[in-house]
């Protein structure tokens, strides 16, 4: 057997995701997020299967929620899915635009809470949700380290949407992304997490 | 000729001839009681006697006083066949039950329990000796109508709870006990004592059927609460229901439902009842659900001031079916678990944020953007597949979020009028596409005439806006490409 051989062997052993290597070897695959460029940057080629990702926006109306839509789409189209919480959006979801992009309605939760970290860790912990969606501007650490062993109990994802400010702060999330839209493309840069190397990508929204 | 069919024809009231019996039995009788025959005995009837007469209910609307209710509740847990019997006391006819509980023995033992002293409690074939033995005070069981008679001949007549004047006129006749009366001849009988008394002595004996109207069990559950002291401590406040909770369980065990919806109101001493109502998405029975939820509730519950009684009242009792829970936790192993978790979660959303708070959305056939979804209760279980309605006009861009009423731009006008700048939240929009015009609705007052474009702000932001085509041709922003 050629030394090529061999290594291709060991590649793939070394990929298995029960194999643990110390830092940042195997990392869990991913869920596909739809843009091939950003599944060839994200550890585990896609979105982490649970955990907390912090997006930071300048405001609303960058991309924040489009660069979902295809991992949406997948979530809700499946037959034993499970529901995607958006907890205290800053605005009305508009059923038409999401059915379009073919996001299954039945599967979409909102809540408006006056507290939407309790909500989002509910929504977390309860299993009973893929994916819960937040937006908030003041988290401190300790609440997202608790959001993030939520996720881990309820094997869900938490996406917290947050203002510049929070750049500052340190964070427990397993990924921090900056989504900022330029005149033709969705600009993502990816700044913290679990096997990251901070980098940009770009990509082109539907 | 039969003996006892001579004295059935010889009764001044014609009454339905009762089953022809085996002869020698119905001689022994005769001879003995003096009485028709008591059929063989089939039913089993207890009686419950509380030991002083019940006050009065002071709460109209009630079908028995309050003390009553409790044994009539308690009671059906042991058979269906519950009846009142007067103010005082209550009817079981428990032959049907004998082998559930495991025999007569075991039957007793669990009727003792749950009817203690210093209840009464008698058992006999035929409600009315149940009773009278009750009402003296004779703690027996007595399976056998032969051995009824016997028993019952003991009794002052006092117990039969007749008029003053007919123990008198027995009285002076030198009749004291029942044996005494029973043995009298009953033609002479029914004339001093009138034909409806020797019909109800029928039935003592078992000589006439007696039929008893059931005791229907209460269609909803109810309990008022009466705290030991007042207090506002949520906390407490619930210490005080996880008893009226566990026997709210009970209720719905039995009956195999659940319910949708409790409602429970806190009267205050000077202010006007709290009502909280909580609503479940699935039929709901289990007690330690209804404390965590109520728990929630509470929590964003202003009070008015300390409780000093409760009153919990749950909804309609639904069919439903428990469903087994699942091995796995959520999303471990599939989301098959999910589904179960799914209520549960949305229970404890709606119980500590409101019921309109947590929603799901649908999209509605209109042409209006403000009128195209619609807040929809949320599913707990997987609906049928539904295909989305009214698909968009291609090229037409959806934001995918709705502001909730259109914000007027601020616009820098020239001399003339003349749009210059549009501003939205101090950022120059720039307009990419456009203009989409959508219009009219004035058959149902909603009538809108506008032309959308989208707008790229200097920090990249997509908005919706719009400019109306008709008066004052002003813009506003209305959706926001998220």
């Amino acid at each position: 057997m050629s030394v090529e051989a061999h290594q291709a062997q060991l590649d793939a052993l070394l990929r298995h995701p029960s194999l643990w290597r110390g830092r940042g070897a195997a990392v869990a695959e991913g869920l596909p997020t739809g843009f091939p460029a950003l599944d060839a940057v994200l550890p585990g080629g896609g979105w982490p299967r649970q955990g907390l990702v912090e997006i930071i926006t300048t405001g609303s109306g960058q991309g924040e929620l489009t660069l979902w839509l295809p991992l949406l789409r997948h979530l809700t189209q499946s037959e034993t899915s499970r529901c995607c919480a958006f907890i205290t959006p800053p605005f009305e979801l508009f059923a038409p635009a999401w059915c379009a992009a073919g996001v299954r309605l039945e599967r979409l939760l909102l809540a408006r809470a006056p507290q939407p970290l309790w909500a989002l860790e509910q929504s977390l912990q309860s299993g009973a949700c893929a994916i819960a969606f937040a937006w908030q501007q003041q988290a401190g650490m300790t609440a997202l380290r608790r959001l993030a062993l939520a996720a881990g109990r309820g094997a869900s994802l938490g996406v917290l949407i947050r203002p510049l400010r929070a750049l500052a702060a340190p964070t427990a999330a397993t990924l921090r992304l900056m989504a900022r839209r330029t005149t033709t493309h969705l600009r993502l840069e990816l700044l913290k997490g679990r096997g990251v190397t901070p980098r940009s990508v770009e990509l082109v929204l539907p | 000729m039969n003996p006892s069919q001579t004295w059935m024809f010889d009764l001044p009231a014609p009454a339905p001839a009762p089953a022809p019996a085996p002869v020698p039995t119905l001689v022994r009788e005769v001879a003995s009681s003096a009485a028709p025959q008591p059929q063989a005995a089939r039913e089993l009837w207890a009686a419950v006697q509380l030991a002083t007469a019940a006050e009065p209910d002071d709460l109209p609307g009630e079908a028995f006083p309050a003390a009553l209710a409790v044994l009539v509740r308690r009671a059906q847990g042991f058979t269906p066949r519950v009846a009142v019997e007067s103010s005082d006391a209550v009817l079981l006819e428990l032959a049907g039950s004998q082998r559930l509980f495991g025999g007569l023995a075991e039957l007793l033992r669990a009727l003792r329990a749950a009817f203690p002293r210093p209840l009464q409690l008698a058992l006999a074939p035929t409600p009315l000796a149940a009773v009278l033995l009750a009402r003296a005070g004779r703690n027996c069981c007595i399976t056998s109508a032969a051995r009824l008679s016997g028993r019952l001949a003991p009794l002052s007549l006092a117990h039969l709870h007749w008029s003053e004047e007919e123990l008198l006129r027995l009285n002076s006749m030198g009749v004291n006990t029942l044996g005494g009366l029973l043995r009298l001849p009953r033609a002479g009988l029914a004339r001093r004592i009138g034909p409806a008394r020797l019909a109800e002595l029928d039935r003592l004996t078992g000589g006439r059927p007696d039929p008893r109207i059931r005791c229907a069990p209460a269609p909803r559950f109810h309990e008022r609460i009466d705290p030991d002291y007042e207090t506002a401590d949520r906390e407490r406040l619930l210490v005080f229901l996880s008893a009226t909770l566990a026997r709210l369980e009970d209720f719905l065990r039995e009956r195999q439902r659940g319910v949708m919806a409790l409602r429970l109101v806190l009267h205050h001493r000077h202010a006007m009842p709290t009502t909280c109502v909580l609503r479940c998405v699935v039929p709901e029975y289990r007690a330690t659900r209804f404390a965590a939820l109520l728990t929630a509730r509470l929590e964003s519950l202003a009070l008015a001031g300390p409780a000093r009684r409760m009153e919990l009242t749950a909804g309609r009792p639904r069919r439903f079916l428990a469903a087994a829970a699942s091995l796995w936790t959520a999303g471990e192993h599939g989301g098959g678990a999910a589904a179960a978790q799914t209520p549960e979660f949305l229970q404890t959303m709606m119980a500590r944020l409101g019921e309109h708070a947590v929603h799901g959305l649908a999209q509605v056939d209109e042409h209006r953007p403000e009128r195209q979804s619609r807040h929809v209760r949320p599913a707990p279980v997987a609906p049928v597949r539904v295909p989305c309605a009214a698909p968009q006009p291609a090229g037409a861009a959806r934001p995918l979020g709705l502001l909730e009423a259109p914000r007027p731009l601020a616009t820098i006008r020239d001399a003339a009028g003349v749009v210059l700048r549009l501003l939205h939240q101090g950022q120059d929009l720039t307009l990419i596409s456009g203009p989409e015009r959508i219009e009219s609705g004035w058959w149902d007052g909603g009538e809108v005439a506008r032309d959308y474009y989208v707008a790229r702000a200097a920090d990249g932001a997509q908005w919706w806006i719009f400019r109306e085509c008709a008066s004052g041709r002003s813009w506003f922003v209305h959706g926001c490409f998220a």
